[in-house]
């Protein structure tokens, strides 16, 4: 159905690259002046990058590490702003990336993933949030640009001073041709406990990508600042169940706006601060809320509108709303009367059940209990009908008879008018926990029932709607409606009824204290199913392929928070609450690129700093960052540094201690497969007394993959009673990878306190035997204790990164084993 | 129900040395079996062999192992496991940041996954979710709380990683909890004994007792006959130099005790 989209949509989704400005490839003099005068930089600035660019041209390219003789470097763009963002597609890639792909053996929606394609940023920072509530304590949280623009005196004063632009050649790279980055000032005293986020990517092919960061933390202020490119989901819709989505995890299954399930690539998160557009449907249930820019599968009653009355909506030809195709628009273009489209579900439709087995479970839905008894210690299924539903009972009776073989028994309940259809059998009692579940609130159904053929459907929602069903005459037409306290279940049969042909309205009651027959009772929250089997147009619309659902109403409501977003492979749309939206605008695909960042921290006197990344760039990409902090007396600088992606890492975080009892800590996490090498570690410069350092390192090393450890500690004379403890600790999956330790340390000062430990681990037989011998499986096993291994860092990361480092981890173990 | 594990004159080899030359045994459920021999008789060959380490080698044509009428010679060790064997290893190794009850809850699933509705091979994920085998995973932290509890255990181990700087004694008693919670068809005790004081010895011992009366069959390999006293086994089998030299009742151990392997001709 993907021809039901208009390909040439107007919302810049399938647009090609355009720019505001594009440097041309290669670096020279010019280049750099044109940046600068762009940014409408002050001259120092200027002077600055050329300086710098002198510098670079200078210095010779590092000889330790991994191998940097590959990088072209007039080859690669030093700065472009782009306007657009683009799609990736997979297909336009060169099919000699493609082919790399294949060899290291991974499946495609998982290559986009890995390859960092969808879970990178624009150039220029996006952040959002907070924003109010920073201003207020007087915390600048800008890009690097706006930082310099609006405050340039405090950028001037420590810009470069951490680390000059002389430090290395990327130090002096990036500093001649800088541009994004963040810029954080925390005044004295003021403590920022959400951590501040910024969200990073390469958007065209061949774009270095040179941010720069700097952040200021005042005396006794404290700032948790996240750098990463992580997603990790929450709220959407899914497939033959509605999930509620904390749970949508790349390669899960989705419903795209053609009704059929495809991939989901990767999920996206993102802070955002703003208005949201809350749309209400027919079906108060459904109403759903995004982001004003997300465009949403719909009709616009304007195209398809007939004659319009004063106050009124517009009458809309049937006709032409049905030849109608419909379009993506952004929800916050969209309006009261307009037609969203509520696709049906095309999932590949089997029998696995026959027609008797399919009419009891309809029944067992609605009428239905099941337990085991307690003395008798038997499993019990029994039904629940009223005295006077003769046929009903003995159909229920007739049906146990053929699928069990069982009579069942029938129990008369005097008192309360009812019959219970009761039956001893385990069969019969798997079948309906397996299809149905139990429990009024916790009734959920199976995957095999939603993809029953459709005339099972019908036989299914009729059984169910004779035992829950009330049929409402109301104004000559007539309402079916029944009720359920399973939100999960109401949901599914919407779906199963949409397939069939009907548009199932859920409206809620909510639950709460109430009274029947003077009896005080806790209502629970029910959800009410209607429609109107005989009127065929009442308010919405059908095709073919889907349903066309006026909205009732639209209103906006402020928010902040994250909102989500899910990359979908193929149709590039996922269903809302059932209704159609687009993907989110995946960013596109880099061929071999560099990343050369700088970051500087300043710390002063009793502040606490705590940086974490989380890089997972396409394994193209060259990542060749230099971060350092400058700790004054009693300050705390914190590292937490992950390593997944990218081609060649070198990024040694380092804490320069310059105050007494400054404090640093290096966490680093790196992971290496195919192709790849993680050169990371930290160092740690002791310059005053009573200052300590802890670097922590753990590597894993996959396939050929290739981790180092690079760390120096160094205490220079004068510097009394220094404590410090590297640990670095690699693991090996096989025979074919890598690890080195290179530790330095240079210690010009007697009084000191040194601990080295280096381990280097292979997954062992041993370990591997022993968790195996508890019946699990090896692929499990070995998750099991990589994950064991990488904990006591995953620890430290926010809980969402820290879900999204496992994940990613799993994901890169996937196929590991046989 | 009853079960029968019967090992066929069983050949295994290490880097080529023979060790077990044709061990036969039979072990029915609720049945406990002492097997015991001198260092290097191959007591501990027979344990890791039998659980499928791919360290040793079996002699596949002459051997067979059978739990029932599946032949698990060649399997796989999860798929050993997942037949009903256990093995409580003598020194277990340490798994940093692996908790007891995180892996005892996989291997649950594991365990359970699919059994528990065998005839519709259907996984409603709504319900999976709850379900750890056919018990809700709080259920099931409680099930485990409490067995440590019976075991003398320091509830703070079950939440470190497995075996991590634990003591000797905590060692074999996370391995005793295991198989009280995996509740196996047949266990195997590599040298549960040693390194145990007098009470933490009576305490696995009586746990060993619940767990055969549960029908758990079960081997318990050792030098001494200490812990027997409290087992009080049915069956007393004697290892040395890869074969079964003796068989007999809970009254042989009691002998060698008194005279040792001497007898046995024992040659290297």
């Amino acid at each position: 159905m993907q021809s039901l989209i208009d390909d040439s949509y107007k919302y810049g989704f399938h647009k090609p690259e355009k720019y505001v400005f594009k440097s041309k490839k290669g670096l020279d003099r010019t280049v750099v002046e044109e940046i600068s005068s762009h940014k409408s930089e002050p001259a120092w600035m200027r002077e600055f990058r050329l300086k710098s660019l002198s510098l670079f041209e200078q210095k010779p390219l590092p000889v330790w590490g991994g191998d940097l003789t590959t990088i072209d470097f007039d080859n690669i763009y030093y700065y472009i702003k782009p306007m657009d963002k683009k799609v990736s597609k997979w297909d336009e890639l060169p099919p000699d990336i493609k082919d790399t792909y294949d060899k290291i053996g991974i499946p495609e929606a998982e290559k986009k993933f890995l390859a960092g394609v969808s879970a990178q940023y624009e150039s220029e920072v996006v952040y959002k949030s907070i924003q109010s509530m920073l201003t207020k304590k007087g915390v600048i949280f800008l890009d690097m640009d706006s930082g310099l623009r609006q405050y340039p005196d405090i950028v001037r004063q420590y810009f470069g001073t951490v680390i000059p632009a002389a430090d290395n050649k990327f130090a002096a790279l990036n500093s001649s041709v800088w541009s994004g980055g963040s810029f954080v000032y925390v005044p004295k005293g003021v403590r920022v406990e959400l951590p501040l986020q910024a969200y990073f990517r390469i958007n065209a092919a061949n774009m270095g990508q040179f941010e720069r960061t700097l952040i200021i933390a005042e005396e006794g202020s404290f700032v948790h600042y996240v750098e990463g490119c992580l997603p990790a989901g929450e709220q959407v819709s899914l497939c033959d169940r509605w999930v509620n989505i904390e749970s949508v995890k790349p390669k899960d299954l989705v419903v795209g706006d053609d009704g059929r399930e495809h991939r989901v690539k990767a999920i996206m998160t993102r802070d955002y601060s703003g208005d949201l557009i809350s749309i209400h449907p027919v079906s108060p249930y459904n109403k759903f809320r995004l982001t004003p820019e997300h465009p949403v599968l719909a009709i616009k009653r304007s195209g398809v509108g007939g004659r319009r009355r004063y106050g009124w909506l517009s009458e809309v030809s049937s006709k032409k709303l049905l030849k109608c195709r419909p379009s993506y628009y952004p929800a916050g273009e969209l309006k009261r009367g307009d037609f969203l489209v509520f696709p049906k579900v095309q999932i590949e439709r089997e029998a696995r059940m026959n027609v008797d087995e399919v009419k009891l479970l309809g029944y067992y839905l609605a009428e239905g209990s099941t337990y085991i008894h307690k003395t008798l210690n038997r499993p019990i299924v029994s039904f629940s009908c009223n005295e006077l539903e003769k046929s009903f009972y003995e159909e229920i009776a007739t049906l146990i008879k053929k699928i069990t073989g069982k009579r069942a028994m029938i129990i008369h309940d005097r008192k309360k008018h009812g019959m219970e259809v009761r039956v001893y059998s385990s069969l019969l009692r798997d079948l309906c926990l397996a299809h149905c579940g139990k429990g009024a609130a916790t009734k959920v159904l199976s995957k095999e029932i939603m993809s029953l053929p459709l005339d099972q459907i019908r036989t299914f929602v009729d059984a169910y709607w004779r035992g829950d069903g009330n049929v409402l005459k109301r104004q000559g037409s007539t309402l079916m409606r029944a009720a359920t306290v399973s939100e999960g279940l109401a949901r599914q049969l919407q779906v199963l009824c949409g397939c069939i042909g009907i548009y199932l309205s859920i409206q809620i009651r909510r639950g709460g204290a109430d009274t029947i027959g003077g009896r005080r009772i806790h209502r629970q929250t029910q959800y009410i199913l209607v429609y109107t089997p005989n009127k065929k147009w009442t308010k919405m619309r059908e095709t073919n392929a889907y349903f066309l659902v006026p909205i009732e109403h639209i209103s906006r409501e402020p928010y902040k928070g994250l909102v989500f977003n899910l990359d979908v492979v193929g149709v590039n749309s996922y269903l809302v609450r059932g209704f159609a939206v687009h993907n989110c605008t995946a960013p596109i695909y880099t061929t071999d690129s560099l990343h050369s960042a700088v970051v500087e921290i300043i710390v002063k006197k009793g502040a606490r700093v705590r940086y974490t990344t989380i890089q997972n760039w396409s394994k193209n990409v060259y990542n060749l960052v230099t971060k350092r902090a400058r700790v004054e007396e009693e300050g705390v600088m914190e590292w937490v540094d992950g390593n997944l992606g990218s081609k060649l890492t070198m990024k040694y975080p380092s804490v320069y201690l310059v105050g007494r009892k400054a404090r640093g800590e290096i966490l680093s996490i790196a992971y290496a497969g195919s192709g790849q090498h993680q050169d990371a570690g930290g160092k740690a410069i002791h310059a005053a007394s009573e200052t300590s350092s802890q670097i922590i390192s753990k590597s894993i090393s996959r396939r050929g993959g290739r981790t180092s450890y690079r760390g120096l500690v160094q205490v220079y004379p004068g510097a009394k009673g220094v404590k410090s403890k590297v640990v670095c600790d690699a693991l090996l999956l096989d025979e074919a990878s890598r690890s080195d330790t290179y530790p330095t340390m240079k210690v010009d000062e007697q009084d000191v306190q040194m601990e080295h430990e280096a381990t280097v681990s292979k997954i062992g037989d041993e370990q591997m035997f022993y968790v195996t011998s508890r019946g699990i499986t090896k692929a499990q096993a070995q998750s099991m204790i990589i994950n064991g291994f990488i904990e006591p860092i995953v620890k430290e990361l926010p809980l969402e990164y820290a879900v999204e480092m496992n994940r990613l981890i799993e994901l890169q173990m996937q196929g590991s084993v046989g | 129900m009853k079960h029968i594990l019967s090992i066929q004159n069983l050949h295994v080899s290490v880097e080529g040395k023979e060790i077990l030359r044709g061990v036969s045994l039979r072990v029915a459920s609720g049945e406990v079996h002492a097997v015991m021999g001198p260092n290097g008789s191959g007591k501990s060959t027979l344990a890791y062999a039998l659980m499928g380490h791919p360290q040793y080698k079996v002699k596949s044509q002459k051997s067979k192992v059978k739990i029932e009428s599946k032949d698990i010679t060649d399997l796989a060790t999860e798929e050993r496991a997942r037949a009903g064997l256990f093995l409580a290893m003598q020194s277990p190794i340490a798994i940093p940041g692996v908790t007891v009850v995180n892996l005892l809850r996989t291997a649950y699933q594991e365990k359970y996954d699919g059994k528990r509705w065998p005839h519709a091979k259907i996984h409603n994920p709504a319900l999976a979710s709850k379900l750890a085998g056919n018990v809700d995973l709080i259920t099931f932290q409680k099930q485990i709380k409490e067995h440590a509890r019976t075991l003398h255990l320091d509830e703070s181990l079950l939440t470190r990683g497995i075996h991590d700087g634990f003591s000797g004694g905590e060692k074999k008693k996370i391995e005793m909890l295991q198989a009280l919670v995996l509740a196996p068809k047949f266990a195997i005790f590599d040298e549960i004994d040693t390194g145990l004081d007098v009470d933490a010895l009576k305490t696995v011992a009586s746990a060993m007792r619940i767990l055969a009366k549960n029908g758990t069959g079960i081997i318990v390999i050792t030098h001494y006959q200490r812990i027997l006293k409290y087992l009080k086994p049915d069956v007393v089998h004697v290892l040395v130099n890869g074969k079964i030299a003796q068989t007999g009742g809970p009254g042989l151990a009691k002998k060698i005790e008194e005279e040792g392997y001497g007898k046995y001709a024992v040659t290297h």
